[in-house]
């Protein structure tokens, strides 16, 4: 099998003009779609004005009150006891939220409504307002317990982002983070001040923090236009590996290299699955090697962790073995026909449809229907798709189902090409 | 130890192979002769289990190709017509990747691998890409690539096809020392006489998908015993010649050749003052006449009235 690789590898690198438009071209391309349509991703749209629902479902003075009297009831010290009622009268977590809009910065681009959950859940709908915040019941009393007492498990504050306006959701999302991590440090210096106030002998690290921020994502992250061509490119052009590789098949056929590889009394089988791992393998070189040059040319994806790339590099892998697939089923049917007519119509057709109908040219969000769902079937589509998800920050179980469907298109098109293979035998 | 019995072809309705009966025994060299479309190649993927018979079987040592390709495949070296390599690797990669198809690797992979260079004369050039050979040395390294796993029987598919003399000659050279020297069978299909004639112990003539005569060089040529062929050599060619000639009684076969008519005529016919009035008639000027003892190619004339070559 390695032996076949090899050779599929060399008889590749052998030929200058189908590796440049295999790795150059789809560099250039990104390079001229990323930068002519530039406006259309928004990434520099300046307006981030927007209207933001508060659900405020907690009632701060009578969380304040509880906690005051849970700690009258205590058996603490007198002297604790006061401590901890003016530490908790002096901290407002509610207050310290409202601060965060008061401020005179985010005043100028966020601007708040409060409403209930239901009011704003339509008002989302309604593109009224770009995200909700819901402050959980017993917020006040929950943070105050864990933040002076470290009992319970602190609170968490929802955020729900929209499907309009996603930068704007995003720079929301940033400031409400940024409030969690206020608070979670202020609780962290109160731990270390606490141990003459609660007189306690010893200081325990932190690790739990009073509020924690959840967040649900109803929308993306904003992704910018090299960023999606970089992807959509690399996914259209690994496809034209598929066809390529099958075209040396058919050149395998008629210049009989296969009757003589047949003749040594390899099973064919093992001949179509050589194609199917020389294939993969190249692709997700060729994958690898277009993101990288994307990341360190073009600067896409500058930002991200190397957990991220990691991420990547799983997606890149199934998407080659599904490439990989395809040229055995493309090689088949080659070899079949023993004509190039397969790989060229292919090359000449079937890609650019593919590459519409995946989204490579353009996003398919506006486009019908029936076009998204064949997209959602195309190996190219399905790769962009779910690479896009992860860059929005959605974790692996979501991208799982796709990445399933992308084996699952595999296995039908490997069978169907052994099919179409062993018939070739018999006839 | 190869044997097919009735072997038979059908493509789509078109004869290719019919009822072909033929055997080799160990170390001997056995020719097939026939012109471009007779079915030789057709035979030997047959042979190679390639292709299915449509009718007909091969045995390996009394046991079925058809049924059990595996039986012959270690034994059996394949040069194909084609040159069936890849013309974008050099000739060491496609050795070692063919190497590696049959098993081969390490050490007996570099040894089997120096030794067909060595035999093939190509060990300076092998790390040329294929296609910057020449045609004869593309042959030769064809050539080399089925000798590789050491096979017992070759069989070649007209080998010297359009390469020049001298890569002709080290061929023909190369095929004598192996069934000579080393004993291996050899199979050897060819449409030119002369290589069958120098070559081979034994030779089937094919055509039409049929073989139409079998025998050694001599018992094949002793068809034509009773028989003498004359060529004549004419200033320039006279269509129109063919017909009254072969309207003659006296006159078998008659055939254009490049420069003139080639007859074949029972012996001592006392022909000639008739093929004399005959030009003279059309002003055809004779350069040259020769009475000749018949050849192959001349046997193939008298049995199907075409040559060998087009
Ligand atoms: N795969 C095929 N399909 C249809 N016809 C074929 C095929 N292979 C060979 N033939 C036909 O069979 C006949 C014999 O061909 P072939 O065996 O190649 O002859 P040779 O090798 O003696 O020149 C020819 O008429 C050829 O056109
Ligand atoms: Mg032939």
């Amino acid at each position: 099998m390695l032996a076949f690789l090899k050779k599929d590898v060399r008889v590749l690198l052998r030929d200058r003009t189908e590796l440049l438009v295999l790795l150059l071209m789809p560099v250039i391309l990104t390079g001229i779609l990323g930068f002519a349509l530039k406006g259309m991703f928004g990434e520099n749209q300046v307006n981030l004005m927007m209207t933001v629902a508060v659900v405020n479902q907690s009632d701060a003075e009578v969380d304040e009150e509880n906690f005051l009297q849970e700690i009258e009831k205590s058996p603490m010290p007198k002297e604790a006891r006061k401590a901890l009622q003016e530490a908790a009268t002096s901290v407002e977590p509610y207050a310290m939220l409202e601060g965060v809009f008061e401020d005179e910065e985010v005043k100028e681009i966020i601007e708040t409504k409060e409403m209930d959950l239901e009011e704003a859940k339509e008002a989302l709908k309604e593109e009224e307002v770009s995200a909700i915040i819901v402050v959980p019941e017993s917020f006040t009393y929950d943070v105050l317990n864990k933040m002076l007492l470290e009992q319970g498990d602190g609170s968490e504050l929802e955020v729900i982002k929209s499907t309009h306006a996603p930068l704007s959701a995003g720079v929301f999302e940033d400031i409400i983070s940024r409030f969690v991590d206020t608070v979670n440090l202020e609780t962290a210096i109160a731990k270390a001040t606490q141990t003459t106030v609660a007189s306690r002998e010893t200081v325990e690290p932190v690790n739990e923090m009073p509020i924690g921020s959840k967040i649900t994502v109803t929308d993306q992250k904003p992704i910018t236009s090299l960023e999606y061509y970089s992807i959509g490119m690399t996914a259209m052009f690994a496809l034209f590996a598929a066809s390529t590789i099958a075209s040396k098949a058919y050149v395998e056929t008629y210049q009989h290299v296969l009757d003589r590889i047949l003749l040594s009394g390899k099973h064919p089988a093992n001949y179509l699955s050589g194609k199917a791992i020389s294939t993969t393998v190249i692709v997700f070189i060729q994958v690898v090697l277009l993101f990288t040059i994307a990341r360190v040319v073009m600067q896409v994806f500058a930002d991200r962790s190397w957990a991220f790339f990691g991420g990547m590099l799983v997606i890149a892998l199934v998407f080659s073995i599904c490439v990989g697939a395809l040229a055995s089923l493309l090689t088949a049917l080659t070899v079949k026909s023993k004509s190039n007519a397969i790989p060229s119509m292919f090359s000449g057709g079937v890609v650019t449809l593919f590459a519409l109908l995946g989204g490579s040219f353009m996003p398919v969000s506006n486009m019908p229907e029936l076009f998204k769902t064949l997209g959602n079937w195309t190996p190219n589509g399905i790769m962009l798709n779910v690479l896009l998800q992860w860059a929005q920050g959605l974790g692996m179980d979501f991208i799982t189902p796709m990445l399933g469907r992308l084996l699952l298109i595999s296995v039908v098109l490997f069978g169907i090409s052994i099919l179409i293979f062993s018939k070739r035998r018999a006839a | 130890m190869l044997e097919t019995t009735s072997l038979k072809k059908v493509f789509k309705k078109h004869l290719a192979v019919d009822d072909v009966s033929l055997y080799l025994d160990k170390g001997e060299s056995v020719g097939l002769l026939g012109p471009n479309g007779a079915g030789k190649s057709t035979t030997i993927s047959m042979i190679s289990s390639l292709v299915k018979p449509t009718a007909g079987d091969v045995t390996w040592d009394g046991k079925s190709v058809v049924k059990q390709p595996g039986v012959i495949r270690e034994y059996l070296g394949v040069v194909p017509q084609e040159i069936a390599l890849y013309k974008e690797l050099t000739a060491v990669e496609n050795l070692k990747f063919f190497g590696r198809v049959y098993g081969l690797k390490g050490r007996a992979l570099t040894e089997r691998m120096e030794s067909v260079l060595e035999l093939v004369g190509l060990t300076e050039r092998k790390n040329d890409l294929v296609k910057n050979y020449s045609g004869g040395m593309q042959r030769r390294i064809n050539i080399a690539v089925a000798l590789l796993h050491e096979p017992e029987i070759i069989i070649m598919d007209e080998p010297t096809v359009g390469i020049d003399p001298q890569s002709r000659n080290y061929i023909l050279e190369m095929v004598q020392k192996l069934n000579r020297e080393k004993g291996m069978t050899v199979l050897y299909t060819s449409h030119y006489m002369e290589e069958v004639e120098r070559l081979c112990d034994r030779i089937y003539i094919m055509d039409h998908g049929k073989v139409i005569a079998t025998g050694t060089k001599q018992e094949l040529t002793s068809i034509l015993s009773s028989e003498e062929t004359i060529v004549l050599e004419l200033d320039r060619p006279y269509p129109e010649l063919k017909s009254e000639l072969a309207d003659l009684e006296e006159v078998h076969r008659v055939v254009e050749t490049e420069k003139g008519m080639k007859l074949i005529t029972p012996k001592n016919s006392k022909l000639l003052s008739k093929v004399f009035q005959v030009a003279e008639r059309h002003q055809a000027q004779i350069v040259s006449v020769n009475v000749q003892i018949p050849t192959l190619e001349d046997v193939f004339l008298h049995l199907t009235g075409r040559k060998l070559r087009d």
